[in-house]
């Protein structure tokens, strides 16, 4: 008989809960939001493989609750996690211990063990444990806590699937008399006597031993949603507040102090019977790379020259190869097989002079030619009698558009593998730590880095990850202010610009970098001085996990899953807004009705054209570039897939003219990166759009950020191409009146002082 | 007619693949939209804690 | 009142007690900091601020704010 098995996974972040649950579920998992609250929910079904035998028909699911610290009612991912277990009742815990942090693990395991639900403790991170020279007893461990204890490293794998069939089982003792649950800890004698007490007094006596001992600790520690659940009356509240207070007198403390105190000092005693750790005298490697990493001198300049290296490999130096062959060459005239006869090809073509007679080299003849995908295409459907205007379509439409956008793949891939290893070597947690005084400085705390971080992949979930900020105000801040960082959908623009304006200069790529950080903690102080968003900066307190060297296939994983999503998004949306541009620029009204014309007369142009003067200003007032940063807001890729359309990327010319050389001439230099910056300052797409809305849950702030952005990119912009232009050319305009008008104003909102209320006690103003 | 589904096949033929690729891709669209889209990579699994 | 906000680099402290309330009084305890254990600082960041300290075998971040609660002797 099959029945639905339901694990959670219960853990301190860091812990290496994550990986036992993608260990455990592989891809079968589904991710989504706790109800009511924006905490996010994993749910997944185990890996048929990793099924203990007895399970085998049976449907294993396994629930990831939120990383926590403890099951206090302060923060929404411990009240989601309190409430799951509590309401939800789940056959079995998995409780993930870090075994390099012992006690502060078992804080949350004391915690959950009142619950009264079957639980085994997975110790993890053994291997790390084990190197440094740590011992643990287990027996004595699984004696103390009263439950099983399984040893384990998850990310090697190693005591997973041990892990599974104990938890398993211990969800099926429940079924047998005698179950065995994991034993709440005792407290010290002063809090146990109160503790029964207010068991009497709250008439909690008649409940189950482990719901009658949690409600009384609840009760004790002044738990507002204890005493609501029980539907306590007036005068008995009276009561066990009075219970409370003796113990507080008695004691000399407050009542969440001597519970919390007296849960580590149960802690430290069953530490001390189990656990032996190595001499501490040296310093770990963690510890020595820190010293130069995060010291108080080199570490701002080590990150900035870490985001240099990153980008200059990604974008300019081996992706910008990888890039060149993908444009010139898949979607050019063709290239030659592994590279081979290329040169001599190139060479035959400078020597080739047409007077002196004799034919045109022949790159076949070299090497294995494979031609560009224009070529075939265009072969293709000349071969089959395709209408003129399906062969502008295909070619000059989709290939065109697609695969300008497909060209910067390779780039992409080296950014996210980058990105990745940075992400789980544990380095940019050092940097938010690093960044957090810059940042306060400036109103944000270092948490508002982290949602910047996971930016630079997707302003998606980097809007998301605002959740973790406490305070409302910074967390809109956050949320308004996380897309100024340049996404990897943006990358491509970057990258075009970069190439094509900029013959690859190495400054370029992390200058946008570099400008988002700076608009983001520009506006981070003026948002903050504005009466929206006075209030106190968020606590900051964070854990810095050690170091260690990620595995090539988490990597791997990683740099695959958001490579394909870049792919499978440019087959899909970008091809659609591609058709689109294609159809709209080469479609018009002309003096012989509607039909083909001219891309000057098309529908696009004129349209364009009319709202165009709008960025004349910022030195980029074309219909082209207008039109483009517009589908830019589709997706921030088909701002490259229109210029590819609109500039005939995938155009077979005879003399083999250089991609993209038309758009260089379309722009001056300054133009360029103009543009270059309103694109990534300004609205993102509409995906990212869609989180901000959520996440803002107001339709007034989502529009108040829209517009924020939008205002500030084009003020940016403008201030950058008119004081460029001053500097360039030595000529005052009017624009740079308006220019310095704006710019006066953007130095005023940055500095003008403000009245703040002093301490942590918040302010008296309304969110 | 038939005539003309003869002469143009080329075009009848191509119009096909294209039309359908698309009538994929606004499919593929509409799904993710209506899924509360992520154009990121691997679902919310990459915004930590 | 002695408070972590005053003990310099290298030191190492036992705390007396946590001041404040709400929240994040009773994160800095969930994370262990309770009266009687010893924390010692391991590091000041960059700008002088945060600070870094070690407490139960592990590593903590700590605004000088937020050390000003912590009450050592």
């Amino acid at each position: 008989m099959s029945r639905t098995v339901t694990i959670a996974l219960a853990g301190n972040p860091n812990s290496g809960k994550t990986t036992l649950f993608n260990a455990l579920t592989g891809l079968n998992q589904h991710v989504g939001n706790w109800p009511g609250v924006t905490v996010e929910k994993k749910e997944g079904r185990l890996k048929p493989n990793l099924k203990p035998g007895e399970a085998a028909g049976d449907d294993v699911v396994i629930v990831d609750l939120p990383g926590v610290y403890s099951l206090s009612p302060h923060s929404p991912e411990e009240v989601v996690a309190d409430r799951y277990l509590a309401d939800e009742r789940p056959d079995v815990i998995i409780n993930i211990v870090d075994a390099t942090n012992l006690e502060r693990n078992l804080y949350l395991t004391g915690q959950l063990a009142e619950l009264g639900l079957p639980m085994i403790i997975a110790v993890n991170m053994m291997d790390v444990a084990r190197a440094r020279g740590d011992k643990l007893e287990t027996e004595k461990l699984a004696l103390e806590l009263g439950c099983t204890v399984a040893e384990m490293s998850a990310i090697t794998g190693e005591g997973v699937q041990n892990a599974v069939s104990r938890a398993h089982s211990a969800a099926q003792d429940k079924n047998a008399d005698g179950k065995k649950l994991p034993a709440p800890p005792r407290f010290g004698l002063d809090i146990e006597q109160s503790l029964t007490r207010i068991c009497d007094a709250a008439g909690l006596n008649d409940l189950p031993k482990h719901k009658r001992r949690r409600a009384a600790v609840r009760l004790f520690e002044r738990n507002a949603a204890a005493t609501r659940e029980l539907r306590l009356v007036p005068d008995k509240q009276a009561k066990i507040e009075e219970i409370i207070k003796n113990c507080e007198t008695a004691m000399d403390d407050d009542s969440e102090s001597l519970i919390t105190a007296s849960r580590y000092a149960r802690i430290e005693e069953i530490v001390g019977k189990c656990w032996v750790p190595a001499g501490r005298g040296r310093l770990s490697v963690s510890d020595r790379i820190d010293r130069v990493v995060t010291n108080r001198w080199l570490a701002l300049p080590i990150f900035a020259l870490v985001i240099f290296f990153v980008y200059y490999v990604s974008i300019t130096s081996l992706g910008a190869l990888a890039t060149d062959w993908a444009n010139d060459g898949v979607f050019g005239e063709g290239w030659h097989l592994a590279g081979i006869g290329t040169s001599q090809y190139e060479l035959a073509v400078e020597n080739f002079n047409p007077e002196s007679g004799g034919e045109k080299p022949e790159p076949a003849d070299y090497g294995i030619w494979v031609p560009g995908i224009p070529v075939l295409l265009g072969d293709m459907l000349k071969a089959l009698n395709c209408a003129e205007w399906l062969q502008g379509l295909v070619i000059d439409g989709i290939t065109a558009g697609v695969g300008a956008v497909l060209g910067f793949v390779p780039q992409m891939l080296i950014l996210f593998l980058f990105l990745a290893f940075m992400e789980s070597c544990g380095y940019m947690a050092r940097v938010a730590f690093i960044m957090d005084r810059l940042f306060r400085r400036f109103g944000l705390s270092g948490k508002s880095f982290i949602p910047l971080l996971v930016g630079t992949g997707c302003g998606v979930p980097g809007v998301m990850a605002s959740r973790t900020i406490e305070s409302e105000r910074e967390r809109r801040i956050t949320v308004m202010t996380t897309t100024f960082i340049p996404c990897s959908a943006k990358l491509p623009i970057l990258a075009l610009i970069a190439g094509a304006l900029f013959d690859g200069a190495w400054w370029v790529a992390p200058s946008a970098y570099f400008v988002g950080v700076a608009s983001i903690v520009c506006s981070g102080v003026i948002l903050k001085k504005t009466r929206l968003f006075a209030g106190d900066i968020t606590p900051f307190v964070m854990e810095l996990p050690a170091y260690h060297w990620p595995t090539a296939g988490a990597l791997l994983r990683s740099m695959w899953e958001r490579g394909w999503s870049f792919i499978k998004k440019a087959g899909t949306i970008i091809l659609l807004a591609t058709v689109f541009v294609w159809f709209t620029s080469h479609f018009g009204w002309s003096e012989d009705g509607f039909g083909m014309v001219e891309m000057t007369e098309s529908i696009l142009a004129v349209a364009g054209s009319s709202i165009s003067w709008i960025f004349a200003p910022l030195g980029w007032g074309s219909w082209q570039a207008t039109v483009a940063a517009i589908t830019g807001l589709i997706a921030k890729e088909n701002v490259v897939g229109t210029f590819g359309v609109l500039f005939g990327f995938a155009e077979v010319t005879e003399d083999g003219q250089e991609v993209w050389s038309a758009l260089g001439a379309h722009f001056t230099a300054l133009g360029a990166y103009s543009f270059l910056m309103f694109n990534m300052l300004c609205a993102p797409c509409f995906a990212a759009m869609g989180a901000i809305k959520r996440e803002m849950n107001s339709v007034g702030w989502f529009w108040t950020a829209i517009g924020y952005q939008c205002g500030f990119a084009y003020v940016a912009s403008l201030c950058f191409y008119q004081f460029g232009l001053v500097f360039s050319s030595g000529r005052l305009v009017p624009g740079t009146v308006i220019a310095a008008a704006a710019l006066g104003l953007f130095l005023w909102l940055l500095f003008r002082p403000v009245k703040t209320a002093g301490g942590l006690a918040s302010s008296a103003q309304s969110a | 007619m038939f005539d003309w589904l003869m002469e143009n096949s080329g075009t009848v033929f191509v119009s096909a693949i294209v039309a359908g690729i698309l009538a994929v891709a606004i499919h593929r669209v509409y799904r993710d939209a209506t899924r509360g889209k992520n154009s990121c990579g691997g679902n919310c699994s990459c915004c930590r804690r | 009142m002695h408070t972590l906000k005053d003990v310099p680099c290298g030191a190492t402290a036992r705390v007396r007690g946590i001041s404040g309330t709400g929240a994040l009084r009773r994160r800095i305890m969930d994370m262990g900091i309770v009266k009687g254990v010893d924390i010692h600082v391991r590091k000041l960041a960059p700008l002088g601020d945060p600070l870094e300290v070690t407490v139960r075998g592990y590593e903590l971040s700590l605004r000088k704010g937020d050390a000003a609660l912590i009450e050592v002797e």
